[in-house]
C-alpha cells in the first residue's frame, strides 16, 4: 500500500532517471552500493566528477603540442594549443571513474580526447589505444575522429538510454550504468510493482543465463571472446578485456556457473581486490578432499601441488598494459611459466 | 584502365616496368650444348632486334630442348602477351612460375592473361597472390594489377571483394568516368565489365559507383545526398540499398540495417539482403529478430554458406542448440577457414556443454587469425 502511494511520485518525476531510488524500495543491498561503482559511475557529467574537482590544472605535452585540462566552479574545459593557436573545448562527458577519457562533439563530429587521465601517474598520459596517432594538426590533437557508431558504443556502454532505435539520444540518457542498463525491462516493472504485479514483470533473471551467456552478456562491453577475435586485438592489449581471456581458459565451461562471471564478481559492488578473497572460487573446482569447500558439482579439478590460498596471484598474474599506464589480472587462468610470452 | 590505345601505353609502361622486375630474378641460365646455346642466343637477337615473330619461334624450340630454362619461358611469355597471344602467354608464364613459383611479375602477367581469356576467377586469384608478392609496389603497376583485379573479381560474382579492391582508388583519389562504372558495376552486384554494360543502364550505373566512390574517399555525407538522389530517381533498381548498406556497415551497422531492410522490401527475393540484415541483428545480440531473416536466406539460397552461418547462430542464440549445431557443421565443411563459421561453432559448443569441443574451435579461431595482429585495441 505504501509503495502504491509513493509509487505514482517517483514516477513523475521520469522513470529514468530516478530508477535506481525507486529500485531502492525492494532491492535496498543493490542499489545503494552500485551507484558508486566503476561502472555506475561509467560516465559522469560536469560538475560531478571528483577527480576534476581534486585537479584543477593538469598540463601535458606531446609531439609538439600542449594540453590543458582545467576545472572552474562546476565546468571543466580542454584546452589544446600548438604555440601559435588554441582549441578550448567544454568537456561534458567523462568516460570512467579512475582512468578518465573524454568526449567532444565539434561540428556534428566526435572526438575521443588524445590525452586521457591516469591514476598511476596521477595526471594526463596519451589515451590508451592512440599511442600511434601523431596528429598532423591542431584539429588532430584534439583527438581520434569518432566514426558514426562509435559514440553509440561509447554512451551505449558508459551510460543508460543513450542509443534509442539504433540512434544516439543523448536527451534521455543517463550517466553511469544504471539498474535498466542490464535489466531491461526494470522501468516497465516498477511500473507493474506499483500496481502489485511486480512478479509477472520481473525483467529476466541474469543469474539464470548459463557462463557462456553471461560471458557474452557481460562482454559487450567488457569485450567478449568473439569480438576480440574478430577484430584480431592480439598482445598484451587484449589482457583487459576479461571474457576474452577467460574464454581462453583451459578450465572455461560454458555450463558450469563456477567459473561464469558472476561466480566471481558482483555488480553491484566495487571491484574485490584481495587476492586472497578469490580462493573459495579457485577451490570450488580445484579442492582436494581434505579441503573444506562443499559445492554442489564435485570438485574434479587437480588441486594446486603448491598452495590452497592466494590463486589469483600465481594463476592470474598481473599484466601491464604495453603503455605501463593500466594493471590488470589476467582472466587466461593457467599454470605460469617463468618467463614465459604471453599466451595469445 | 580504358580500353583501345590508351590500356596498350599503358600495359606497354606496365611490361617495361614488370620486365625489369622480371630481369632482376633471372640468372643467366647454365646450359650446355651447342644447339641449344644456338637457339638461346639466336632469340635474344631476334628480341632485341624486335622482330617478335622470329623471337617467339626460337624461344619456343630453345624451351623445348630445355624446358628448365626459366628465362627461355618469361621471355616468351612476355613476347606473346605483349602479341595479344594471350593462351600461350598463359603457358608459358605457368611454365615459368613451375620453375620460379614466388615470382610476382610472372603471376601478374599470367593474371592479365587469364583476365583477356576471360578465365576471372583465376585472374583475380593469380593478381591477388602477385599484389601480395610486391607485384604492385610501383605505384603505376599498382593501378593497372588491382583495377584488373576489381574487374576479375566483380565479373567472377564476388562483389564484396571487389570494392575492398576499388578503395584502392578513393584511398589515393584516382577517378575516371570508366572507373566509377565499374565500381557501380560491383556496388550493383552485376556481373559484368564496364564494355559489357548497356548503353541504357551507364546513367545509373556510373552514378551509382560515383556515389560509392564519395562514401570510399571518405565524403559520407556527400555519398548520403547522391544515394539519396539516386533512391529518388531510381526507386525499384534492385541493389542500390544493398549497396548503401554494404558502405554503411562498418560505420554505423544501424543504418546498414535500415539500407538492408529498404532493400528487402524492393526485391523480396533478395538473400544477400537478408543475410546482411540478419548478421547485423546477431550481432547486435537481437538473434529472435534475427531469425526470420536467416531462416528467408536459406529458403532462397539452400547452398549458400553464408545463408547457412547466420540461420545457425540465429538458432543457437534462440536455444535451438542441436539444430543450430548441425546446420554450423554442414557450413564448416562447405568452407573449412571461414572464421566466423568456427566462432559460431565455438560458442554452440560450449552452450552445449561440450568443453573440449568448445576450446578445439576456439583455438582454431586464434589460428585462423594468427598474423593479422593489429597494433593496438580500440578503447
Amino acid at each position: 500500500m505504501l509503495l502504491f502511494l509513493t509509487g505514482p511520485a517517483v514516477f513523475a518525476q521520469g522513470p529514468q532517471k530516478n530508477l535506481a531510488s525507486a529500485c531502492a524500495s525492494c532491492h535496498a543491498s543493490q542499489s545503494t552500493t552500485q551507484p558508486q561503482t566503476p561502472m555506475g559511475r561509467g560516465l559522469q557529467l560536469p560538475g560531478d566528477d571528483p577527480m576534476l574537482f581534486s585537479h584543477p590544472r593538469m598540463t601535458f605535452q606531446k609531439w609538439g603540442y600542449s594540453y590543458v585540462v582545467e576545472t572552474k566552479g562546476d565546468s571543466s574545459t580542454y584546452s589544446v594549443s600548438d604555440g601559435k593557436q588554441t582549441i578550448s573545448l567544454p568537456i561534458r562527458w567523462n568516460f570512467g571513474k579512475g582512468a578518465q577519457t573524454w568526449m567532444f562533439e565539434r561540428g556534428g563530429i566526435y572526438y575521443e580526447s588524445l590525452v586521457s587521465y591516469y591514476p598511476s601517474v596521477d595526471g594526463l598520459e596519451i589515451t590508451t589505444g592512440d599511442q600511434n596517432l601523431v596528429p598532423h594538426s591542431l584539429e588532430e590533437a584534439i583527438g581520434r575522429k569518432l566514426n558514426k557508431s562509435e559514440p553509440k558504443d561509447c554512451f551505449g556502454c558508459h551510460s543508460t538510454g543513450a542509443v534509442a532505435h539504433g540512434q544516439l539520444d543523448l536527451a534521455h540518457m543517463e550517466p553511469g550504468v544504471t539498474c535498466e542498463h542490464c535489466h531491461v525491462g526494470a522501468s516497465a516493472h516498477m511500473a507493474a510493482a506499483f500496481q502489485g504485479e511486480a512478479y509477472y514483470s520481473a525483467p529476466p533473471d541474469l543469474k539464470k543465463l548459463s557462463t557462456e551467456d553471461i560471458s557474452n552478456f557481460c562482454g559487450q562491453c567488457h569485450r567478449s571472446w568473439e569480438t576480440v577475435v574478430r577484430s584480431q586485438w592480439r598482445g598484451e592489449v587484449n589482457v583487459r578485456f576479461q571474457p576474452y581471456r577467460l574464454a581462453n581458459s583451459k578450465c572455461f565451461d560454458g555450463t558450469d556457473p563456477r567459473i561464469s562471471c558472476i561466480a566471481c564478481h558482483d555488480p553491484h559492488r566495487d571491484l574485490v581486490t584481495d587476492e586472497a578473497s578469490y580462493d573459495s572460487k579457485c577451490l570450488a573446482c580445484h579442492a582436494s578432499k581434505d579441503s573444506p569447500q562443499q559445492t554442489a558439482k564435485p570438485a574434479d579439478a587437480k588441486a594446486c601441488p603448491v598452495a590452497s590460498s592466494n590463486c589469483a596471484s600465481c594463476h592470474m598474474p598481473k599484466v601491464k598494459l604495453p603503455n605501463g599506464l593500466m594493471t590488470f589480472h589476467d582472466h587466461e587462468i593457467r599454470i605460469v611459466t617463468p618467463g614465459a610470452p604471453y599466451p595469445n | 584502365m580504358r580500353s583501345g590505345r590508351k590500356a596498350s601505353l599503358i600495359s606497354g609502361y606496365f611490361l617495361i616496368v614488370l620486365v625489369c622486375l622480371g630481369d632482376a630474378s633471372l640468372a643467366a641460365s647454365q646450359t650446355k650444348g651447342g644447339t641449344f646455346d644456338d637457339l638461346a642466343s639466336q632469340a635474344a637477337a631476334a628480341r632485341e632486334q624486335g622482330d617478335v615473330a622470329r623471337a617467339v619461334d626460337l624461344y619456343t624450340k630453345a624451351v623445348q630442348v630445355n624446358s628448365k630454362w626459366s628465362e627461355g619461358w618469361w621471355f616468351l611469355g612476355l613476347l606473346q602477351y605483349q602479341d595479344g597471344a594471350y593462351s600461350p602467354a598463359e603457358d608459358a608464364f605457368t611454365h615459368y612460375l613451375e620453375l620460379n613459383p614466388q615470382a610476382g611479375p610472372a603471376l601478374a602477367l599470367r593474371g592479365l592473361c587469364e583476365y583477356e581469356s576471360a578465365a576471372f576467377p583465376q585472374a583475380a586469384t593469380d593478381i591477388q597472390k602477385a599484389i601480395s608478392l610486391g607485384a604492385a609496389n610501383d605505384p603505376h603497376n599498382a593501378q593497372i594489377l588491382r583495377y584488373h583485379e576489381a574487374l576479375a573479381l566483380t565479373r567472377s560474382g564476388q562483389f564484396q571483394q571487389a570494392l575492398s579492391a576499388y578503395a584502392f582508388f578513393a584511398e589515393k583519389n584516382i577517378t575516371n568516368p570508366e572507373l566509377m562504372v565499374a565500381i557501380g558495376l560491383a556496388g550493383l552486384r552485376m556481373a559484368l565489365l564496364p564494355k559489357e554494360l548497356s548503353a541504357e543502364q551507364q546513367p545509373l550505373v556510373a552514378a551509382a559507383g560515383s556515389a560509392g566512390f564519395q562514401f570510399m574517399s571518405g565524403d559520407e555525407k556527400g555519398a548520403q545526398k547522391a544515394f539519396e538522389e539516386l533512391f529518388a530517381r531510381y526507386p525499384n533498381t534492385a541493389n542500390l540499398h544493398f549497396f548503401y548498406g554494404h558502405l554503411l556497415f562498418n560505420s554505423d551497422p544501424d543504418a546498414a540495417l535500415a539500407e538492408f531492410e529498404r532493400e528487402l522490401k524492393i526485391s523480396p527475393s533478395n538473400s544477400n539482403a537478408a543475410i546482411m540484415s540478419a548478421w547485423i541483428l546477431l550481432l547486435r545480440n537481437r538473434p529472435a529478430e534475427a531469425l526470420p531473416f536467416a531462416q528467408k536466406a536459406v529458403e532462397q539460397e539452400p547452398q549458400s554458406g553464408a545463408a547457412e552461418l547466420v540461420l545457425g547462430r540465429a538458432l543457437i542464440e534462440t536455444g535451438d542448440l542441436n539444430n543450430g549445431t548441425e546446420i554450423l557443421q554442414k557450413a564448416v565443411q562447405q568452407d573449412p577457414d571461414n572464421l566466423e563459421v568456427h566462432i559460431a561453432l565455438a560458442k554452440a559448443f560450449s552452450k552445449l556443454g561440450r568443453k573440449d569441443d568448445a576450446r578445439r574451435e576456439r583455438m582454431l579461431c586464434l589460428q585462423l587469425t594468427q598474423g593479422n595482429a593489429a597494433l593496438s585495441a580500440s578503447p
